[in-house]
C-alpha cells in the first residue's frame, strides 16, 4: 500500500519556485522509481532541516535562493507565502484523520511497535534504554518518507533521523509538519531532517567524495526502513544494493511490502480500492508486490544482510486497527491483541499472505 | 517574528475548527475585566513577550476525581510520568490531604465503586491511601417496585455464576472486546484470584472526599519523586485560546534559523491569576458545563429529567432490618412514581440516601423537621405511592407538617400489615424490610437536578473530555464515577500507548482509540439508566404489570441476572482492542 504522493503531486499545478538546478532534474515525477536517473551533484542536495544550522536567506520575499552553507554540502531554499499556505493545506490533507492517508495513520503505532522490538531483539536498543527516548542515539534513515509520520515517531522516540523522498512536495509539508513539535525542535534528544532525494542519489551525488569525507557527513545509518515502498520502485534488485550500502556495518535493515498472492489482490486491490475506496484507486500495482522469499533472498544476495525476521501485519475491519501476526519464530510482539491478530487463524504461510515485514541486520565490520 | 491569521478559504476539515471557534470566553470569566479579548486574537509577539505561556504536554482542567486520578494515572505511567503536567483547580486541592473526619459523621456526597474502579484505584496507588474503617462493602442489592412489589434481589455470587459467558467468550476471541488476559488482569490486581470474587463485594461505598483524599496524597507523592506535576488551585480558567492555525511564511522559510517549533495549533489556557498555560493535550474534567467542551465546539446532547435528587446522611437501626445480617451491607433501592429512592450502606450503622424525586417535593424534603424527614423516609421505603402522596401533599409551605407524620405512618403501616398477613398466609414469600432510619446527619440534605448528557464527541485535535464533561448519567444506578474512573484508566493507557510508539499524544490520531473505547459503553449505561428512569417514573398499571413481569422474571432467569450484575460491576469491559 503505497502512500507515495503520486496523487496529491498529480493534482499540483505548479512547480516551487526554485533554484535552476533543482528544476532541471525533473522533480515533479511523483514516485521514488520514476525519478529518472537523476545526475545529482553535491550542489543540488537539498537539504531541509528542522533543527539545523543557522540560516542565511530569510529575508527572501517572493523568490528563493539558495545559500550555500561553508561546513556541508547543502543549500537552503526558501519557498514564497502562497506556496506556503499551499503546503500547508497539503499538509493538513495528508495529516487529516479521515482524509486518504487513514489507513496509513492507523498503520504507524503497529510499525512502531514491530521496529522497536526488531531492535529490542537484535539488541541494537538495550533493555535498559530510557523509556522515553529508547532510540536516542540512533541514525535511522527512512527511505520514502512521505509527510513524515514514520520519520517523526522514530524522532519523538530518540533517533535522529533523515527522511528521504522523490517528491518535494513531500518534502516540503514533512517540514511544515516536524516544525509542529517542541519535542523534535530541540526539545528532546531526537531530530528529523528530510532530503528531497531518492536512496539512489544520496549515495551517488557523494561518488566524487573520498570514504573519508562520506564517513564524515555520516551517510551510514544505524537503522534504514523503507516500509511500502520498494513494491513501487522500478529496480528493485538495485535498490536493495544502495539500502545495504547506507547501513553501517552491523546495522539493521526494516522493510515492508506487500505479497504476491491472490489474497493481496483482492484485498488491496478488490476490496480496499474498488470495493471500499478506502485507498486512492491506482495506489498499487499487484504484479510489482514481492512475496516473503523473494524479498528474503534479494536482501541477503543483494543488500548483503542476514534476515532475522518475518512477520505479517493485517487489517482487523471489526476493531479498525491494524494487527501484527504472530511471527514465523511463534513470538507474537503485539501483546495487545492477544491471538497475534486475525490473519494468524489463516495459519503460518498466509498470515505474511498480504502486507508484511522483513527485519535484517547487516554483518559486523570484519 | 509577526504572526498573523490565513484566511480560512480552501482548508481541509481538520483545521476547520480552529477558525470557526478559537476562543471562548467563559460563563466563568469575570465581566468586570477591564478589557474583553477579541473572538479571535490577533496578536503581534515576540520571542521575548513577558506573558509567553508555558508549555506543558498535558493540561487537566478541573480537579474533581476524575481530573485528579487523570494526573496520578499519568504520573504512575512508565512513559507518561516523564511528562509535564498541569492541573487546574478552581477551589482548594492542597487540603484534601488534610482530611480528617470525626468517626461519627459522613459526608452526603458519596458513591459506590465497582471492582474495576477499586482495581484502577490500586494500580493507581490510590486505594491504599484510604482508611478501611470508612470504607463500606456493598455485599447485596435488593430491589424492588413500589408500586406492584415485584422484587429483583443481587449478590455477588450473580455477578461470577458464569465467570465466562458464551457470547463473552465469542467476542472476545474475535477481538471485538477485552482480551481475557486484559480482563484477567483485573481481577489478579483487585482479588488475589478467580475463586475469590465469589466472596468479593458487589460495591464499595465511601464518599468523595475519602477518594480525593487518596488522591491528593498520591500527587504529593509523584511531586516528591520528581514528577513534573504542577498544580494551579484556587484559580479559574479564564480563556482559552488557539492563536492561529497555520505557520506563516516566516515559520517555515527560516527553518535554520529558528529552533522554536511552532506550537500555534497547541490550545492556550489563561488563568484569572495571569499565568498562561499551553497545551499539547487539554483535557476537559471540568464537569457537565464543562469550558473545554464549549472550546471544542462539541455538542453534548441530552435533557433535564423534571427531577431533582436530594442526597442526605443517615444513621439507621440495622436491628429493624428481616434481611439476614440485618440488612449490613446491602443496599436497598424501591422505584417509586417520583422516581427511585435509594439506601446505601456506611460503616457504624451509617447510611447514604439517594432519593429522586419532583423538583418541588425535594426541597420541601429539605426544609421537613429532621425527626419528620426520618419517619417520610421510612414510609418511601414501605409505605404505597398513594400514602406517599398524602403525606407530601401535607408538608406546609414553610416546611412543617400540616399533619403527625409519626401518627398516619404508624396507624397505616398497622392496617397493612395485617393485611399483607392475610395476603401472603400461605404464600412462603416474605420480603426483606430495609432497616429504619433513625436519625438525619445535620446539614446533609442537599438536593441537586438530575441530568443526562452526552458529547457528540470525547476528543478533537489536541482536546479530550473525561468524566461529567464527556457524558452525565441520572444516579440511579450509581454509575456516573465509574464511568468517569474507566474514562481516566482508558485515556491514561491511550496516551501511554501513544509515547510508546513515538506518537503525537495531543493529535487526533492519537485520542481516536479513547474515543471509540469509550463512547459506547457511556452511551449503553447512560441509555440503559435513562430507559430504567422512564419505565419506573409511571405508575400507569399496564406498564407496571409489564416491568413487574419483566423484573420477577429477570429475577429468577440466572445468566441474565449475571449479565446484568457483570455490567453493573464494570466487569463486562468495553469493546476495545488496543491494550498491550
Amino acid at each position: 500500500m503505497s502512500y507515495s504522493m503520486a496523487r496529491i503531486s498529480s493534482r499540483i499545478s505548479f512547480l516551487p519556485r526554485i533554484n535552476a538546478a533543482t528544476a532541471a532534474h525533473g522533480l515533479r515525477s511523483p514516485r521514488l522509481a520514476r525519478v529518472p536517473g537523476i545526475q545529482a551533484r553535491i550542489s543540488g542536495a537539498r537539504v531541509f532541516s528542522s533543527t539545523g544550522t543557522p540560516h542565511h536567506s530569510s529575508t527572501n520575499d517572493n523568490n528563493t535562493s539558495a545559500s550555500s552553507e561553508p561546513h556541508s554540502s547543502s543549500s537552503v531554499y526558501t519557498v514564497n507565502k502562497e506556496e506556503i499556505a499551499k503546503f500547508a493545506a497539503m499538509s493538513d490533507e495528508w495529516w487529516a484523520p479521515q482524509g486518504p492517508f487513514k489507513m496509513l495513520h492507523l498503520m504507524n503505532p503497529p510499525r512502531i511497535r514491530y521496529i522497536r522490538s526488531r531492535l529490542e531483539a537484535v539488541g541494537t536498543i538495550s533493555s535498559t534504554a530510557s523509556k522515553r527516548f529508547p532510540l536516542q542515539g540512533l541514525r535511522v534513515l527512512d527511505v520514502g518518507c512521505g509527510g513524515g509520520l514514520l520519520s517523526e515517531s522514530l524522532a519523538r522516540l530518540g533517533a535522529q533521523v533523515t527522511g528521504l523522498d522523490a517528491s518535494v512536495e513531500n518534502v516540503q509539508m514533512a517540514l511544515i509538519h516536524a516544525k509542529k513539535d517542541p519535542l523534535l525542535n530541540g526539545g528532546g534528544p531526537g531530530s528529523v531532517e528530510y532530503r528531497h532525494q531518492t536512496a539512489g542519489n544520496l549515495l551517488r551525488s557523494f561518488e566524487f567524495v573520498d570514504m573519508e569525507q562520506l564517513v564524515e557527513e555520516g551517510l551510514q545509518f544505524d537503522v534504514v526502513c523503507s516500509l511500502e515502498v520498494i513494491e513501487h520502485v522500478d529496480n528493485p534488485a538495485g535498490f536493495l544494493k544502495v539500502l545495504g550500502d547506507l547501513l553501517k556495518p552491523n546495522g539493521d535493515l526494516i522493510l515492508s511490502t506487500m505479497s504476491r498472492t491472490k489474497l493481496s489482490y483482492f484485498l488491496t486491490v478488490l476490496c480496499a480500492e474498488h470495493l471500499l475506496r478506502m485507498v486512492p484507486v491506482g495506489t498499487h500495482h499487484w504484479s510489482k508486490f514481492i512475496n516473503p522469499e523473494e524479498l528474503a533472498a534479494g536482501v541477503e544476495d543483494l543488500a548483503k544482510c542476514q534476515v532475522v525476521n518475518i512477520q505479517g501485519i493485517g487489517f482487523n475491519p471489526l476493531s479498525g486497527q491494524w494487527e501484527l501476526t504472530r511471527s514465523r519464530d511463534g513470538s507474537n510482539v503485539d501483546s495487545s491483541t492477544g491471538s497475534g491478530g486475525w490473519m494468524s487463524l489463516l495459519g503460518s504461510p498466509m498470515a505474511e499472505a498480504v502486507n508484511y515485514f522483513l527485519s535484517a541486520k547487516k554483518a559486523p565490520a570484519p | 517574528m509577526a504572526t498573523h491569521i490565513l484566511s480560512s478559504t480552501a482548508r481541509s476539515g481538520f483545521g476547520s475548527r480552529l477558525h470557526s471557534v478559537a476562543t471562548c470566553r467563559l460563563p466563568l470569566a469575570r465581566s468586570q475585566l477591564p478589557h474583553r479579548i477579541s473572538a479571535i486574537r490577533v496578536q503581534s509577539t515576540t520571542a521575548q513577550d513577558t506573558t509567553a505561556p508555558e508549555q506543558y504536554d498535558v493540561v487537566i482542567v478541573g480537579g474533581g476525581i476524575a481530573g485528579s486520578a487523570l494526573a496520578c494515572a499519568l504520573a504512575s505511567g512508565k512513559a507518561s510520568s516523564t511528562q509535564k503536567i498541569g492541573l487546574i483547580e478552581a477551589f482548594d486541592l492542597s487540603s484534601h490531604a488534610k482530611w480528617s473526619p470525626r468517626p461519627d459523621q459522613y459526608s452526603n456526597r458519596v458513591s459506590s465503586l465497582t471492582p474495576k474502579s477499586v482495581a484502577f484505584l490500586k494500580k493507581i496507588g490510590v486505594w491504599a491511601e484510604l482508611d478501611p474503617s470508612r470504607v463500606a462493602e456493598m455485599e447485596g442489592m435488593q430491589v424492588w417496585d413500589g408500586v406492584s412489589g415485584a422484587r429483583i434481589t443481587f449478590d455477588a455470587a450473580n455477578a461470577t455464576s458464569t465467570r465466562s459467558s458464551f457470547l463473552h467468550q465469542v467476542l472476545s476471541t474475535s477481538g471485538l472486546i477485552g482480551n481475557p488476559a486484559a480482563d484477567l488482569e483485573y481481577r489478579d490486581s483487585s482479588f488475589n484470584d478467580g475463586s475469590d470474587i465469589k466472596s468479593s463485594p458487589l460495591a464499595w461505598m465511601t464518599e468523595n472526599l475519602h477518594v480525593q483524599y487518596g488522591l491528593q496524597k498520591q500527587i504529593l507523592g509523584h511531586q516528591e519523586r520528581g514528577v513534573k506535576l504542577d498544580i494551579f488551585e484556587r484559580t479559574k480558567v479564564q480563556g482559552i485560546t488557539v492563536k492561529q492555525a497555520y505557520p506563516t511564511d516566516a515559520d517555515v522559510s527560516a527553518p535554520a534559523g529558528s529552533t522554536a517549533a511552532d506550537v500555534s495549533d497547541w490550545p492556550v489556557i489563561e488563568l484569572d491569576n495571569g499565568k498562561k498555560l499551553q497545551a499539547r493535550l487539554l483535557v476537559g474534567a471540568d464537569g457537565v458545563n464543562s469550558p473545554v467542551r464549549s472550546f471544542a465546539s462539541i455538542e453534548s446532547l441530552g435533557w433535564d429529567y423534571q427531577q431533582f435528587g436530594l442526597v442526605a446522611t443517615l444513621k439507621v437501626d440495622h436491628l429493624t432490618s428481616t434481611a439476614p445480617g440485618n440488612g449490613v451491607g446491602i443496599a436497598w433501592q424501591r422505584f417509586l412514581p417520583t422516581g427511585p429512592i435509594a439506601l446505601l450502606p456506611l460503616n457504624n450503622g451509617f447510611a447514604s440516601l439517594v432519593w429522586s424525586t419532583t423538583p418541588k417535593i425535594a426541597q420541601d424534603l429539605k426544609k421537613l423537621p429532621a425527626s419528620d424527614f426520618c419517619v417520610l423516609v421510612n414510609a418511601a421505603f414501605s409505605a404505597s405511592p398513594a400514602e406517599l402522596e398524602y403525606l407530601y401533599k401535607n408538608i406546609g409551605p414553610d416546611g412543617q407538617p400540616l399533619v403527625d407524620f409519626q401518627q398516619e405512618t404508624e396507624w397505616r403501616a398497622g392496617v397493612q400489615d395485617m393485611e399483607a398477613f392475610r395476603t401472603a398466609f400461605g404464600s412462603s414469600r416474605t420480603d426483606a424490610k430495609p432497616p429504619k432510619v433513625i436519625e438525619v446527619q445535620e446539614n446533609t440534605r442537599a438536593p441537586f437536578p438530575l441530568r443526562m448528557r452526552n458529547s457528540n464527541s470525547y476528543v478533537e485535535d489536541r482536546v479530550a473530555l473525561v468524566g461529567d464533561a464527556a457524558h452525565t448519567v441520572h444516579p440511579l444506578a450509581g454509575q456516573g464515577l465509574n464511568q468517569g474512573l474507566a474514562d481516566v484508566e482508558c485515556l491514561a493507557r491511550v496516551i501511554e500507548q501513544g509515547l510508546l510508539s513515538g506518537s503525537d499524544i495531543g493529535n487526533i490520531h492519537s485520542l481516536t482509540p479513547y474515543s471509540s473505547e469509550r463512547f459506547l459503553p457511556n452511551l449503553a449505561m447512560l441509555g440503559t439508566v435513562d430507559k430504567l428512569s422512564k419505565l419506573y417514573n409511571t405508575d400507569l398499571s399496564p406498564i407496571v404489570w409489564a416491568r413487574s413481569l419483566g423484573l420477577t422474571a429477570v429475577d429468577s432467569m440466572g445468566p441474565i441476572k449475571t449479565e446484568i450484575m457483570r455490567f453493573a460491576m464494570g466487569l463486562e469491559d468495553a469493546p476495545h482492542s488496543n491494550r498491550s
